[in-house]
C-alpha cells in the first residue's frame, strides 16, 4: 500500500514522533557532537523517505547495512579500548548478544545460573538488558528484530544485494532449509544442555571474527577460529552473495529459529490478501528468509511460513498490493475466522482514527524505533573513531 | 453476534489498535528510558548469577584480614615514592575457589583460582608470595622462604611449604621447594587494580592431588615490589626513602607489610617476634582453606550476616536513643535562646553562618525537620555552594521522597542527589567531607536499590567518612564508634547491592574494630 492512498497528515504525525525520539535518543545532550547530528538527520531522513514513498524494505536495508557496519566498527573500538584488542582475555566477561539468549534459558532453568561469561547488569549487553530487550521486541514486533534491529543482519543483507540475480536457486529448497534451521536450532540446544555451555558461540557463531574471539593458542583455539573465518566468509559472505537469501538468518542462526516461534506472541504479522492475489510469485523470490513457499501461494494459506522476518520485501514487490502488516487479533484463524476485523469507517473521523491506526504504520514505527535506540550508541561512536582514525592518520 | 468475518467486534479492533498506537509512540521508549529501573528490579527478583565454571569456580573459602594492617609488625611505613599508592598493600580478603575442571570459555581449560582483594589499586606495587603446605606431599618441604634473605620469616615446620606462588603486577608463577617445578600462572586484575586473579593451572599431574583434597595450608604474604631487593621484596629501613620503606626496628624486622594471619593469632605479634640476640627470624602460622564444600564451610560471618547486623545496629540504637534525647532538649534550649536574642535584638539579624550552620544542623539532628529545611534554606541563599547546607538539604528533601506519591517520589531522591553530589563534590575539609558523604550515604541506603542503583555508591561514602576519621582526625581512637558505624554502613550497602562477600569484609571490621 503506497503512501499517496493515505491521509498526509498522519505521514507527518509520524514523522514528527521519531522526531522526538530522535532528538531525545540521538541528540539529547550531544548536541555539540557532530556525529550524533550526522546520525540524527540520517535517521530522519530514513523515516522519512520510508513514511512518505512507502518503499519500507528499500530504506529499512539501507539503515540495516549501515547499522551492521558502524555496530562492528564500534564493538571492536570498545572492545580494544576494554581490553587492549578483539580476543577475549582469560578473566574478562563477554558482552552477550541477543543469539545466545534461547541457548541460555534451559541450563538456567536447570541449573540456576548463566551458562555465559557476561556482566549480569550494569553494562551495555548485560545479561539482564539484552533478555528484557528481547522480550519487549518479541511481544512487539517477534522476528521483525531479524528484519529490521540485529546488528548482524545488515552483512547478508547488503551482500545479497550486490548480484543482479542469484546464482543459486533455493526456491524449491525453502522448506528444507526451514527445516534445517529448527534442526539445527534443537541441535544446538542439546549440546549446550549436555556441555553446560553456549556451544554456538564457542564453535559456530559466525560473527566472532566481527566482533571478539579467543586468542590462537593451542589446536583447539586454532579450529575454532578456522571455524569462525569459515563461517563468515561462507554463510555470511559467499552464500548470501550467491543465493540473494540471508542464508546465515534463514538456515542457521538458533536466535532466527527461536524468534519464529516465538513470534506467535508478537503484535504484527504479514498477512496475504488472497482475494486480491494473482500468483505471480515474485514475492517468493523476494523473500529473503525462505519465508514464502509457492504453494504458500498457490494453497491461499493468507500468510508467510513461520521464519517470516516481516522485512517488508514481498510488500514492495508485490504488484496488486495484496500483501501488508496486520495486527495479530485480526489476522484469521485456520478455522477461517478472525478474532476481530477492521470495520468499515462511516465517518471521516473514522476515517481518521483507522488510518492512524493502521499496522503498517505501528509496525515500521515500532521497529524503526528499536533500531533507532538500539544503534544510538553505536554508530555516532563508529563515526568518531573513524574520525580519529582518519585524523590521526593525517597527522 | 455478527458472524461477517469483515466486521466482527470492532470496538476490539479499535483497543487492540489502540494499544499498539500506544506501545509503539511511548511503549517503547518508556521502557528503554527506564530500562536500569527494569534491569534492577527484575535482576533483584530473579537474582541471576554467572555459572561458576565460568568465572574461577565455586568460592570454597573466604578469609577477611583486617583493614589497615598493612604495616606489618606494627610500624613499617610505605616509601616516599610518589607511585606507591597508600593502601595498595593493604590485603581485606583472600577468596579461595574449588579446583576447576573443564572450565568454559577460557583457554585454561583446568586451574585452581586465589582472589585477593585489596583496599586501594596498585598491582605493580604489590610482592605477592602464597606458600602452599599440602598434608602427606610427596615432594621436598621447606621451612624457609624460596629466598631464605627475602621476606625475613621462617615457617613453622609441622606446616612447611611444597609449592609458591610468587605474583608481581599481573605476572606470576608456581614453583615447588625443590625447584622442579616451575611454570607461569595467569594473573590478571580487575576492580580498578585492587583484586589480583590468580590462577594456577593444573596440568601438572603433582598439582592435580588438590582436586582432591579436602584442604590446604597457605602462607600469604604481602611485600612491596623492589627491582633491587632479595626476590624482589621492597627493603625496608629505619626511615622510608624513594626506595625503601621505613619504620624498621631491626635488621631482623621482615619486609611483609600485610600477612593473612589465622583466626585468634595477631598479624603484628608473630611478625614482631624475632630475637636479636639469637638472630633468629619470625616464625609465622599458615592459614586454613578449605577446598570443598562450598557454600557450607564459608566464614561463619556469611552464614549469619542479618543476625550480625542487627546484634550490631541494636547496640547502637540504644545508643543513639539516649543521645536523641539530650538533642532535642539542646535544640529546644538553643531555640529558646535564639528567640529571646532575637526579641532584644530588634534590628536586621547579624549573619554568621557557621553559627547559623550549628544551629540548623542541631535542629536536624533534633528532627525538627521543618525548622531545619528553613534555616538550610536561608544559608544556602547566602552561600548557594555551603556543601555542609547541600548536603543536609538533599538529606531533607529526600526524607519527602517517603511521605509523596512514586512518581513525586522518584524526582524528589533525584533532586536530592543534585544537592548531595554537589556538596561531596565541594567539601574540602574533613567536617565537610564526612558531612557531605554521610548524608549521601545515609540516602544511598535508604532508597531502594532496584529503583536507583545507589548502594555502591553508599558504600564508598561510608567507606570514605571511615577514612577521613582514621586518617584526617587528630585522635581517631575518639571516633571509633563513628568509623565502626560507617564500616556497618557500608557492609549494609554492599550487602543491598548484592555484593556479601564485600559486605562481610566491612562487617568484620566493624567487629573487629567495636566488638
Amino acid at each position: 500500500m503506497k503512501t499517496k492512498h493515505l491521509a498526509q497528515p498522519i505521514v507527518f504525525f509520524f514523522i514528527a514522533c521519531m522526531g522526538i525520539i530522535i532528538w531525545f535518543f540521538i541528540l539529547s545532550g550531544n548536541l555539540n557532537d557532530a556525529a550524533s547530528w550526522i546520525y540524527a538527520i540520517f535517521l530522519f531522513i530514513i523515516f522519512s523517505m520510508m513514511m512518505y514513498t512507502g518503499k519500507y524494505s528499500k530504506y529499512r536495508r539501507i539503515f540495516q547495512v549501515v547499522f551492521a557496519i558502524f555496530f562492528a566498527i564500534s564493538f571492536i573500538g570498545i572492545m580494544i579500548d576494554e581490553r587492549g584488542s578483539m580476543s577475549i582475555p582469560a578473566d574478562a566477561d563477554s558482552p552477550m548478544c541477543h543469539i545466545v539468549l534461547p541457548i541460555l534459558l534451559i541450563p538456567y532453568t536447570l541449573t540456576k545460573t548463566i551458562v555465559f561469561r557476561a556482566q549480569i547488569i550494569n553494562y551495555f549487553a548485560s545479561v539482564v538488558s539484552m533478555f528484557l530487550i528481547w522480550f519487549l521486541a518479541t511481544l512487539v514486533i517477534g522476528r521483525g528484530w531479524c528484519g529490521w534491529v540485529c546488528f548482524y543482519g545488515g552483512w547478508e543483507d547488503g551482500v545479497s544485494r550486490l548480484a543482479r540475480k542469484p546464482r543459486i536457486s533455493l526456491l524449491s529448497h525453502n522448506r528444507e532449509i526451514r527445516s534445517f534451521q529448527y534442526a539445527f536450532f534443537a541441535f544446538i540446544i542439546l549440546v549446550s544442555v549436555a556441555a553446560m555451555s553456549s556451544v554456538y558461540c564457542e564453535w559456530f557463531c559466525p560473527f566472532k571474527i566481527i566482533t571478539e574471539f579467543e586468542p590462537i593458542t593451542d589446536p583447539r583455539s586454532l579450529m575454532e577460529g578456522t571455524i569462525f573465518i569459515s563461517a563468515f566468509v561462507g554463510l555470511v559472505l559467499v552464500m548470501p552473495f550467491l543465493t540473494k537469501k540471508r542464508f546465515q538468518c534463514s538456515a542457521f542462526c538458533p536466535f532466527g529459529a527461536f524468534q519464529s516461534l516465538a513470534d506467535n506472541l508478537s503484535l504484527y504479522h504479514i498477512r496475504f490478501d488472497t482475494n486480491k492475489c494473482r500468483g505471480c510469485l515474485q514475492c517468493v523470490a523476494a523473500c529473503p528468509f525462505c519465508a514464502i513457499d509457492p504453494e504458500t501461494i498457490t494453497e491461499k494459506r493468507g500468510k508467510p511460513e513461520s521464519t517470516c522476518a516481516k522485512c517488508g520485501e514481498c510488500i514492495a514487490v508485490c504488484p496488486e498490493n495484496a500483501i501488508s502488516y496486520e495486527f495479530a487479533f485480526a489476522m484469521k484463524k485456520k478455522n477461517g475466522k478472525a478474532m476481530c476485523s477492521r470495520p468499515e469507517p462511516k465517518t471521516q473521523a473514522g476515517k481518521f482514527v483507522q488510518s492512524i491506526l493502521e499496522p503498517q504504520y505501528l509496525f515500521v514505527f515500532s521497529a524503526f524505533t528499536f533500531g533507532l535506540i538500539i544503534s544510538s550508541r553505536f554508530v555516532p561512536d563508529a563515526l568518531h573513531r573513524i574520525w580519529q582514525l582518519i585524523a590521526g592518520g593525517a597527522n | 453476534m455478527n458472524t461477517n468475518n469483515q466486521a466482527v467486534r470492532p470496538v476490539l479492533w479499535y483497543i487492540g489498535g489502540l494499544f499498539a498506537l500506544l506501545v509503539a509512540i511511548v511503549g517503547i521508549t518508556s521502557f528503554f528510558i527506564y530500562s536500569d529501573i527494569l534491569g534492577r528490579t527484575f535482576q533483584s527478583v530473579v537474582n541471576l548469577k554467572v555459572a561458576p565454571a565460568f568465572i574461577g569456580g565455586r568460592i570454597a573459602t573466604v578469609l577477611y584480614d583486617p583493614v589497615g594492617d598493612d604495616h606489618g609488625y606494627g610500624g613499617l611505613l610505605y616509601p616516599a615514592h610518589k607511585g606507591f599508592v597508600p593502601g595498595s598493600l593493604d590485603l581485606v580478603r583472600c577468596e579461595v575457589h574449588e579446583p576447576v575442571y573443564d572450565a568454559k570459555w577460557t583457554e585454561l581449560r583446568d586451574f585452581w583460582q586465589i582472589d585477593l582483594i585489596f583496599r586501594e589499586g596498585g598491582s605493580e606495587d604489590r610482592n605477592i608470595r602464597i606458600y602452599l603446605s599440602m598434608e602427606n606431599a610427596t615432594i621436598d618441604s621447606r621451612t624457609l622462604p624460596r629466598n631464605e634473605m627475602a621476606e625475613g620469616v621462617s615457617f613453622n615446620p609441622a606446616f612447611p611449604w611444597q609449592y609458591v606462588i610468587a605474583v608481581h603486577g599481573t605476572k606470576g608463577i608456581i614453583e615447588s621447594a625443590d625447584k622442579t617445578l616451575s611454570f607461569p600462572l595467569y594473573v590478571t586484575s580487575s576492580n580498578a587494580d585492587k583484586t589480583v586473579m590468580i590462577r594456577i593451572p593444573l596440568n601438572d599431574r603433582r598439582l592435580q592431588v588438590l582436586y582432591s583434597m579436602e584442604s590446604v595450608r597457605l602462607y600469604v604474604l604481602i611485600g612491596g615490589w623492589s627491582p633491587w631487593g632479595y626476590d624482589e621484596f621492597l627493603p625496608v629501613a629505619r626511615h622510608a626513602a624513594i626506595d625503601t620503606g621505613g619504620g624498621a626496628v631491626s635488621s631482623l624486622t621482615p619486609v611483609v607489610y600485610d600477612y593473612l594471619a589465622p583466626d585468634g593469632e595477631s598479624q603484628e605479634a608473630l611478625l614482631s617476634a624475632w630475637n636479636d640476640d639469637e638472630l633468629t627470624v619470625p616464625e609465622i602460622q599458615p592459614v586454613t582453606v578449605l577446598l570443598r564444600s562450598a557454600a557450607t564451610k564459608r566464614s561463619s560471618l556469611d552464614s549469619d550476616f542479618s543476625g550480625r547486623i542487627a546484634e550490631f545496629e541494636k547496640q547502637f540504637a540504644e545508643k543513639e536513643a539516649a543521645a536523641a534525647e539530650n538533642t532535642r532538649l539542646a535544640w529546644q534550649s538553643a531555640k529558646s535562646q535564639r528567640d529571646s536574642n532575637k526579641a532584644m535584638n530588634q534590628g536586621a539579624p547579624q549573619i554568621d553562618i557557621p553559627a547559623d550552620l550549628d544551629y540548623a544542623t542541631l535542629a536536624f539532628n533534633a528532627g525538627d525537620w521543618n525548622a531545619a529545611e528553613s534555616l538550610f534554606d536561608s544559608i544556602l541563599a547566602i552561600e548557594p555552594d555551603n556543601p555542609i547546607a547541600l548536603a543536609y538539604k538533599g538529606s531533607l528533601v529526600a526524607m519527602r521522597a517517603k511521605e509523596a506519591s512514586k512518581l513525586m517520589a522518584v524526582e524528589l531522591v533525584s533532586k536530592a542527589y543534585q544537592y548531595l553530589d554537589r556538596a561531596v563534590e565541594l567539601a574540602r575539609t574533613p567536617t565537610e567531607i564526612i558531612t557531605a558523604r554521610m548524608n549521601r550515604g545515609n540516602v544511598s541506603m535508604s532508597v531502594p536499590e532496584s529503583v536507583f542503583g545507589k548502594s555502591l555508591q553508599g558504600a564508598e561514602d561510608f567507606i570514605a567518612v571511615a577514612a577521613v576519621f582514621l586518617h584526617l582526625t587528630p585522635d581517631p581512637v575518639a571516633y571509633k564508634e563513628d568509623i565502626a558505624k560507617a564500616y556497618l554502613n557500608a557492609a549494609r550497602c554492599f550487602e543491598s547491592a548484592g555484593k556479601p562477600e564485600d559486605a562481610s569484609t566491612w562487617l568484620f571490621e566493624a567487629i573487629r574494630i567495636q566488638p
